[in-house]
């Protein structure tokens, strides 16, 4: 049920950021859900099914983006599996980490896979992408780290403390 | 072998580590040709795809009117009266447009249209922030092809990249990897305009050595683009660096189309 709902969700943040956040972007950005849950996944069941997680969902965001296939797979791993790796480390009870998670989280995976793309011969300009996507993208995922964390938890009683099982 | 039977969790990251680094350096400009089974896939994805489209378009649509209501009202009238006088400018122009025609029969001259439009909708974007890309829901059962030239009636949106049976992808003229030549209206200078990744910026550069461009300038299509027909608007010169001695000009141009906001095109096959 727990996998099941996490795969569905994966589907309906893909589906969403590819229509509807498409036209209601703010600043034109638009969430990157997939991250959210990457990242909340992690937090919520550790280490290696965040970092499973992360691969998995980066590839098929990645395929469904058409280039640098692999590039989203490596940057949403490294922040799944960081994320699962932190959970038992910080107290995850607290109201304040979903959120604080989502947004550190979410912007070390924008310049990762920032990285990557120059690294790989895009013409992205490293500054200018920083402040007009990187930053930006990690405030708006932060709207979304609560509804989609009460939802994980929500999905099979999951437990609350963070990285327990992982 | 026990020494690999022994190691094999490290062997098999790496050899999973190159795997990946090879995928992201063989796709890093996209794939144009899919394989039958990803066009396969496309083309079932897309009624899911236009289910969430018409979703939010009526969302926008009715928040739109809401918002709007008041200043719509007068915009309603101020149109009405335009419409009326568009008419007869209409008629003018048919007119004048067999007036055309028959002077080009009596010089001998061939009018051949060489593009047909096909309207269509946007059904999708790039799921992410970086790369944009739109999807729309005519393909090769449409008898749309790789390299057909998309445009709106404002300008430019960009050209086919990739098609499946019902739907294609659309590489934007923002995109990174797009690049076409154009006209600087006022003096005719041929301009590649390249796409800068950002939506409402693209990046001009000279095609000659000595060219003049200045702010306000307007941008066209040119013959020798290859993509698109010629004289189709592109954008307006908003900022002009003529480089450190005045010899590298580029200048940035910002696009017609509302190229975040688009949701119906043409398609020129």
């Amino acid at each position: 049920m727990k996998k099941l709902g996490i795969v569905l969700g994966l589907a309906a943040a893909l589906v969403l950021q590819s229509t509807f956040f498409s036209l209601w972007a703010w600043t034109g950005v638009k969430p990157d859900l997939v991250t959210v849950i990457v990242i909340l996944t992690g937090l919520l069941h550790g280490l290696a099914p965040g970092s499973l997680v992360g691969f998995l969902s980066g590839l098929v965001l990645d395929y469904a983006v058409g280039r640098l296939i692999g590039a989203g797979a490596v940057s949403k791993m490294l922040v799944g599996g960081l994320s699962g790796w932190l959970a038992p480390r910080i107290f995850g009870d607290h109201l304040a980490v979903p959120p604080l998670v989502v947004l550190v989280g979410t912007w070390l995976e924008q310049f990762v896979y920032l990285l990557l793309a120059k690294a790989f011969g895009s013409n992205l300009p490293l500054s200018k992408g920083f402040w007009t996507v990187v930053l930006p993208v990690g405030l708006v995922n932060v709207v979304f780290a609560f509804p989609i964390y009460y939802a994980l938890v929500a999905l099979g009683q999951i437990p609350r403390q963070g990285g327990l099982e992982g | 072998m026990r020494w690999i039977m022994g190691r094999w969790p490290t062997l098999v990251t790496i050899l999973a580590a190159f795997v990946l680094i090879g995928l992201i350096y063989l796709t890093a400009d996209g794939r144009p040709q899919l394989s039958p089974w990803e066009r396969k896939i496309k083309d079932s994805i897309a009624p899911v795809y236009r289910v969430f489209s018409g979703l939010t378009d009526f969302t926008n649509h009715w928040v739109g009117v809401i918002r709007n209501y008041s200043r719509l009202q007068k915009e309603n009238e101020v149109l009405l009266q335009e419409i009326e006088w568009m008419k007869r400018r209409l008629d003018r122009v048919d007119q004048l447009e067999q007036e055309n025609a028959d002077l080009r029969a009596a010089l001998g001259f061939h009018f051949t249209r060489d593009h047909q439009p096909v309207a269509a909708e946007i059904v999708a974007r790039s799921p992410s922030n970086w790369f944009d890309k739109v999807v729309i829901n005519r393909g090769e059962g449409d008898g749309l092809k790789a390299g057909d030239a998309v445009v709106t009636p404002a300008g430019v949106v960009g050209r086919i990249y990739a098609t499946s049976n019902t739907t294609a992808e659309v590489m934007l003229i923002n995109d990174d990897r797009s690049a076409f030549g154009a006209t600087v209206v006022r003096t005719g200078d041929p301009v590649v305009i390249e796409g800068s990744g950002s939506l409402s910026e693209l990046r001009l550069k000279p095609l000659v050595k000595e060219i003049d461009v200045q702010t306000g300038d307007q941008i066209v299509t040119s013959a020798m683009s290859g993509i698109y027909p010629q004289g189709l608007p592109v954008g307006v010169v908003t900022a002009v660096d003529k480089g450190q001695y005045g010899i590298s000009i580029s200048a940035i141009v910002v696009p017609h189309v509302d190229l975040a906001r688009i949701g119906q095109v043409f398609v020129l096959k």
